[in-house]
C-alpha cells in the first residue's frame, strides 16, 4: 500500500470512528431521562424536631434502589453515619452513632435499577438547640458528580471543544511540512 | 566493530520500536479516537446540562445514559488515567524535537493526574477518605471543586497534546528527518 492510499485508509477509518462516535451521542440524547424516580419518604421527616438521636436514618423510595449512599452528620459537621448502607427492598438505611445537640443533616445518593438515580439532602434537629448558622449539607453525590454547572466548567469545556476541532482537523487533513520562519 | 542504531536508541526494541516506526500513524489514530471519545462524553455532559437544561445527576453523557454507575465507578476514570499515561508513554519515541517536549509535557501532568486517580481509587477500595471527608478526595480538592478540578486536569493533558500533534504533523523540512514514524510517509514518498 503506497503511502497516500494507507493515510487515506487512516483518514476513513478516523472519519468512520467519529461519526460513530457521534451518532452515540446523538441516541444517548434523543433517549431522554425517563420517569423520574422519587422519594416517598423519611424517617425521621425532613425538619423533624426529636428529643433524642435516632439510631438509625431509613429513607424510602417509588423504586428499588440498586446502589444507595448515605451520609450522617452531626451539628459540628462530624460524620455520624457509621458501616454500610443497606438496601432492602425500596427502603434504604444506615446506622448512626451519638453525637451532640442540634441540626443533623443527611445526604443521599441512590442509583435504581431502572436507571434513574436521585440525589439530595434532608435534615433534623434534636434537642432544643438552634438550627441557624448550619453550613452546607453534606453532599453524598459530590464524589461522584463529573459534570459541573458553572462559568469555570464552561470555559474549560469551550477550550477542549476547540482543541477536539483542531485535533480533529489535524488528523482529517493529509499531513505536510510546514515552513519554518 | 559494532555499529550504533540511532534509531533504535531512540525508540527502544522490538514492538515499541514498531509501534513508533511504521504503525505510529495507526497507533497514534486509534489513540486519538480513545481521546476524542472521552471528550465526546464531557461534550455531550455539557449539551446536557447548558443546551437540554438537565440537572447534573441526570446529565452522565452517553454510556452513562444506558450504565448510569459507570459514571460513578472510580475503576473507570482510573482506568482512562491509566490508559492515558500508557498511550502518551509508549508514542513519545515516534515523536521528535519540539513535538517530543510538548507530548513530554502532557506526559509529566498526565503522571500527576494518574496519581490523583489512583489515590480517589484506594479511598474508594478502602473507606478511608483523605481529610475527613465522606466521599474519595484528590488532594488539589483541598483548593478546587473535583469536578472543575479534573475537567482543567483533563484539559491542560489534552492542550500540549493537540500542539504536539501539530508540530508531529507539521513539520519543518529540516525536523522530518530525524522522525522515525510512518505518520510522515506522504511526505517522504517511502511506502509502507
Amino acid at each position: 500500500m503506497s503511502g497516500a492510499a494507507a493515510a487515506g485508509h487512516h483518514r476513513r477509518l478516523l472519519a468512520a470512528g467519529v461519526l460513530v462516535l457521534a451518532t452515540l451521542v446523538i441516541v444517548a440524547l434523543r433517549g431522554g431521562i425517563g420517569d423520574e424516580p422519587r422519594l416517598t419518604g423519611m424517617d425521621p421527616p425532613d425538619g423533624a424536631r426529636l428529643d433524642a438521636i435516632p439510631t438509625v436514618v431509613t429513607l424510602d423510595f417509588a423504586d428499588d434502589p440498586q446502589l444507595a449512599h448515605l451520609v450522617v452528620e452531626d451539628p459540628a459537621g462530624r460524620t455520624v453515619s457509621s458501616g454500610d448502607t443497606r438496601v432492602d427492598g425500596a427502603r434504604v438505611a444506615v446506622p448512626v452513632q451519638a453525637g451532640s445537640e442540634g441540626l443533623y443533616q443527611v445526604g443521599y445518593h441512590v442509583t435504581f435499577a431502572r436507571g434513574g438515580e436521585l440525589a439530595g439532602t434532608t435534615s433534623f434537629t434534636v434537642g432544643t438547640a438552634a438550627a441557624a448558622g448550619r453550613p452546607a449539607a453534606p453532599d453524598a453525590a459530590a464524589g461522584h458528580t463529573h459534570a459541573g454547572k458553572d462559568p469555570l466548567s464552561l470555559v474549560l469545556l469551550a477550550v477542549d471543544l476547540l482543541l477536539t476541532a483542531v485535533l480533529l482537523f489535524l488528523l482529517l487533513r493529509r499531513p505536510r511540512t510546514r515552513t519554518p520562519r | 566493530m559494532s555499529v550504533v542504531n540511532h534509531s533504535a536508541t531512540r525508540t527502544g526494541g522490538g514492538w515499541i520500536r514498531s509501534l513508533n516506526g511504521p504503525h505510529h500513524r495507526a497507533a497514534l489514530s486509534i489513540f486519538m479516537v480513545i481521546v476524542l471519545a472521552h471528550w465526546a462524553e464531557h461534550i455531550a455532559q455539557a449539551i446536557q446540562l447548558w443546551g437540554l437544561g438537565w440537572k447534573p445527576p441526570q446529565a452522565r453523557g452517553v454510556l452513562g445514559m444506558p450504565f448510569p454507575w459507570l459514571i460513578r465507578s472510580e475503576w473507570l476514570h482510573y482506568g482512562y488515567a491509566i490508559l492515558m499515561l500508557i498511550g502518551l508513554f509508549l508514542l513519545r519515541p515516534g515523536f521528535t524535537g519540539r513535538s517530543r517536549t510538548w507530548w513530554t509535557v502532557a506526559l509529566a501532568i498526565q503522571f500527576w493526574h494518574h496519581i490523583e486517580h489512583l489515590l480517589l481509587l484506594l479511598q474508594a477500595q478502602t473507606g478511608h477518605h483523605l481529610f475527613g471527608r465522606s466521599v474519595p478526595t484528590s488532594l488539589l480538592q483541598l483548593v478546587v471543586p473535583r469536578v472543575e478540578l479534573h475537567l482543567f486536569y483533563n484539559t491542560i493533558v489534552f492542550l500540549p497534546m493537540v500542539v504536539a500533534m501539530y508540530f508531529h504533523l507539521r513539520p519543518t523540512p529540516a525536523e522530518i528527518r530525524d522522525i522515525p514514524c510512518s505518520c510522515h510517509r506522504q511526505l517522504t514518498g517511502a511506502s509502507a
